[in-house]
């Protein structure tokens, strides 16, 4: 069992959108003997990749949900999780690196360490994932792998160190040099299935022996035992290698590997890698919260014998029912054992225990300590913890970061009505980031994400695998309201019409604070009796999810309570909420509200020649630009444009830089909006307020 | 350092500015690596930022969002020296408004190219640059019609142009303090700015060719690694 778990590799692989990934798990799962043909993404033959099951994901060349994987190299057992490289599916990177041990950062030698490939560095960082890096695309016109290595350093801070030297580049690429074993690997046959191992051409050797020397000494400051062999000259390929693996394991280390998985060169020197310097789940250390011992934290073991703990970190609903995807970090979790939802508390029945090949499946009878397998018929949200016995453990929850755009959808027809709600339901349980919601006013159904292209996305699913008609509207911004200065209140409510009366007064002042909500009772002599005060914060709680002038929820307010009054009868907890929200909407108007919109962090990378146009379509969006990275074949302009600003840019972009150009979008603030567009929008709520009362 | 010699200075500095942009003023802050150049830039952009003028930034160096931290850095150290009471309360979205980055990779700039993205930038009227910032070129004998070329697109654009410039301990000028890959060009700066560190202190050495009644004595106070001038 031991030997088990030490043959077991979690992991994933990210990157920067178009970097290679899922070409690169193609021919991983090719090179593992899991896919007999190679397919690539938007390939001639129309098939697309493995990886990208969907039909939306081939068509559109992009890798929306993470399938994940197992194939097996060298004895070696190994989980890969295939993630999305654009922004808006990030809530699916952060749920791979969760539940992974390891990473592979893939960078594209042309286009170095891009903008996304910060971002995923980042989430990698979050989870403590230590990572190899891959450069891939080494046979593309101006690939330049030494030059990406050293923006790994500068740009993502790792201590990256080469543990592989192109043969040749660009067109002439051939094969690498592995520094480890002093050898030039070559890979031959119709698909690069058989490497032939030489020696090192003659006129890279002095160069290979100084990479070499920096490899050994980077190593040598993980291992004492490389130290000491590295000052007798006696390295030995197995003492390089465990310094290079510890080095990794602490993150203090990224060995750096070459290839071109589109051309089939290095990808089974990657795999190598992967087996020998990426950990086994029992090196990293998971935690879960012990809910029965004041929320302590208590540390997993990966042990078989010991209480089963598992993390349900992904929902796919298939033609046979939900599947969902898991993680055991500790026990074992066996075919027809009975578990424990530690949210729900419920107890549920394993049925069929699956590993998943991309959109195949297999049945096993059990998911052994640190795997990752898929469970047929589980009722639970993504991010549930289950458990062997009913112990309140729960794994850390995951990082969930709030919509900003929201659609409003209708279905054409009762058929489609029927379908559109299974569909919401399926993704709101599979996606923590879609949310939906329902205006009472215009009955509408309002889906909200991280972005155009993934509300998009779900649309499209929609029609083409539930097979429903939907009406799309506009995309909505989510806008907020806050005010910009203090303002006074003194609000009676007094109410006598029959029956018994309702009377409070509630005085005080609101003013503006950097917290979304503050409420501070400051009353003294009982003004306003104590068992009426939690009924006021509740009133004016109430008020910030509706602003009494734009209608927009609102945020930033500080409610300072000082004086009131109540009826020895006709005071009540009703009667408080409701002077409480009188004497809000009192304060509110006079505090000088304003709307706050979205503001994005857009990076635009584009070739040089287009930069003049990409500026200036960022300029007509009300876009600041914060600066421009000019990094000779490609550069990056980074702004901040309003969201609204934003919609149908992609189309814009591509028509102004001949689609050479792309841009990745992430929330970065809320900003108040100009008078002008604030005045449109408050021209918009009156129409519409006229057109639902029609 | 306080509110009024921190007046002192900024009033120096922009008059300096003022006076000389015209010509294609150029001006130098001149010290050993890891002695505060940057910072001192910085320092310098913020008060023109403080006036609302607009700042290029052009760093040779740095990646944007270390440019950007250095400016939070920078401007925070202000603040809690003057305490507020001389920053104006706006003087985040005015960096935001007034302020722009621009990063070149290793051996990427060139005055071509950064005519061309100036020009990008004027002609589309995204941004006109009043003060310009150039951090991390090397002065030496290939960059030499490098900098002679900035000095005639500065006084095209009549705007002002701060350089940072790295002195060697073991290369000062007998003559000048300055280093000596600095004397070919000498001519083409109006101001300079010179770090001396010291055995008990940092002074700074301002030489102009502008002529003030009063010019206060300058150091930099290695805590805050701002400029402060000597009551």
């Amino acid at each position: 069992m031991k030997d088990n778990i030490n043959k077991l590799r979690n992991i994933g692989i990210s990157a920067h959108i178009d970097a290679g990934k899922t070409t690169l798990t193609e021919r991983i799962l090719f090179y593992t003997k899991r896919i007999h043909t190679i397919h690539d993404v938007k390939g001639k033959d129309g098939v697309g990749a493995t990886m990208d099951f969907m039909e939306l994901e081939k068509e559109r060349g992009i890798t929306i949900t993470s399938a994940a994987t197992y194939c097996k190299w060298n004895q070696y057992s190994i989980n890969i999780i295939d993630t999305p490289g654009h922004v808006d599916f990030t809530i699916e990177v952060e749920r791979a690196l969760r539940v992974l041990d390891g990473g592979i950062l893939v960078l594209c030698a042309v286009g170095g360490v891009q903008s996304q490939s910060i971002t995923v560095d980042q989430q990698m960082s979050r989870y403590h994932v230590p990572c190899i890096a891959f450069i891939n695309k080494c046979d593309r016109n101006g690939a330049n792998p030494l030059r990406v290595k050293d923006q790994l350093s500068h740009k993502l801070g790792h201590n990256a160190v080469m543990l592989q030297l192109p043969i040749g580049l660009e067109g002439h690429f051939k094969g690498v040099v592995d520094l480890v074993s002093m050898k030039a690997i070559y890979f031959e046959g119709d698909n690069g299935e058989k490497q032939k191992i030489s020696e090192i051409p003659e006129d890279l050797m002095s160069t290979a022996l100084e990479y070499r020397e920096t490899l050994i000494d980077e190593a040598a400051m993980f291992s004492d035992d490389l130290t000491e062999a590295a000052l007798e000259d006696q390295v030995t390929e197995e003492l390089l290698i465990k310094g290079i693996r510890n080095g990794t394991l602490s993150k203090k280390l990224t060995p750096v590997l070459l290839g071109s998985a589109y051309k089939n060169v290095g990808v089974q020197s990657l795999l190598d890698a992967v087996t020998q310097l990426l950990p086994n789940p029992s090196e990293i250390q998971n935690h879960a919260i012990d809910y029965d011992n004041n929320d302590r934290e208590i540390l997993l073991e990966s042990s078989p014998d010991k209480p089963m703990v598992a993390l349900a970190f992904k929902l796919e609903d298939g033609p046979y029912g939900q599947l969902t995807y898991i993680r055991v970090y500790q026990g074992e979790l066996n075919k027809s054992d009975v578990i424990y939802n530690s949210r729900t508390g419920k107890k549920v029945k394993v049925g069929r225990v699956i590993r998943m090949h991309a959109d195949q499946m297999e049945d096993i009878s059990k998911i052994t300590t640190g795997s990752i397998g898929a469970l047929f018929g589980i009722d639970c949200a993504s991010g549930d913890t289950f458990t062997s016995e009913k112990v309140q453990l729960s794994m850390l929850s995951m990082f969930v970061p709030d919509p900003v755009i929201s659609l409003s959808i209708k279905a054409k027809d009762n058929k489609s009505e029927i379908q559109v709600s299974k569909a919401l339901t399926r993704f709101t349980k599979e996606d923590p980031t879609f949310k939906v919601t329902s205006n009472t006013e215009t009955s509408e159904t309002l889906i909200s994400g991280m972005g155009e292209l993934h509300l998009e996305v779900y649309v499209e699913r929609i029609r083409r695998e539930y097979n429903a008609d939907v009406i799309v509207g506009k995309p909505l911004v989510a806008y907020r309201e806050t005010i910009t200065k203090r303002a006074d209140f003194n609000y009676t409510h007094k109410k006598q019409t029959g029956g018994a009366g309702q009377f409070g007064r509630v005085a005080g002042f609101i003013e503006p604070i950097e917290e979304p909500f503050l409420f501070t009772n400051k009353i003294v002599g009982g003004s306003i009796p104590t068992q009426y005060i939690s009924s006021c914060e509740k009133g004016f709680q109430y008020c910030m999810d509706k602003s009494p002038v734009y209608e927009f929820p609102i945020t930033g307010v500080h409610v300072i309570i000082n004086d009131g009054a109540s009826h020895s009868v006709d005071s009540s907890e009703m009667a408080f909420r409701a002077a409480a929200i009188g004497a809000f909407h009192e304060g509110y108007k006079r505090a000088k509200p304003t709307i706050l919109e979205p503001v994005m962090k857009v990076v635009v990378e584009t070739p040089p020649e287009f930069q003049g146009a990409v500026m200036s379509s960022l300029n007509q969006r009300r876009g600041m630009i914060v600066g421009s990275q000019d990094q000779g074949t490609y550069c990056s302009i980074e702004s901040r444009v309003p969201l609204a600003e934003m919609f149908g840019y992609s189309t814009v972009l591509r028509s102004s830089t001949q689609g050479k150009a792309q841009f990745t979008m992430e929330f970065d603030s809320y900003k108040p909006v100009p008078a002008s567009i604030s005045e449109q929008l408050k021209k918009d709520l009156e129409l519409s307020k006229k057109k639902s009362k029609e | 350092m306080n509110e009024s010699n921190t007046n002192t200075l900024q009033k120096i500095l922009n008059t300096i500015i003022e006076k000389k942009k015209d010509d294609g003023g150029f001006g130098a802050v001149i010290a050993r690596a890891g002695v505060g150049k940057t910072a001192l830039l910085v320092q310098i952009a913020l008060y023109s930022l403080f006036e609302k003028k607009s700042v290029l930034h052009v760093s040779l160096k740095e990646p944007i969002n270390k440019v950007c931290l250095w400016y939070d850095e920078v401007l925070t150290r202000i603040e809690r020296v003057l305490k507020q009471s001389n920053v104006p309360s706006d003087i985040w979205d005015t960096i935001l408004m007034h302020r722009m980055i621009m990063t070149f990779g290793e051996n990427q700039f060139n005055t071509n190219t950064f005519r061309e993205r100036l020009f990008d930038l004027t002609e589309q009227d995204i941004f006109y640059p009043q003060l310009i910032i150039v951090d991390g070129l090397m002065v030496d004998k290939e960059n030499i019609a490098m900098f002679e070329e900035l000095k005639k697109l500065a006084k095209e654009l009549s705007v002002f142009i701060w350089f940072s410039i790295r002195s060697h301990r073991h290369e000062v000028s007998q003559i000048s303090h300055f280093p000596p890959s600095l004397i070919p060009v000498t001519d083409l700066f109006d101001v300079t700015l010179q770090v001396i560190p010291k055995a008990d202190k940092i002074d700074i050495e301002l030489t102009s060719q502008i002529h003030f009644e009063c010019t206060p004595d300058l150091l930099l106070n290695p805590e805050t690694m701002l400029i402060q001038s000597v009551n």
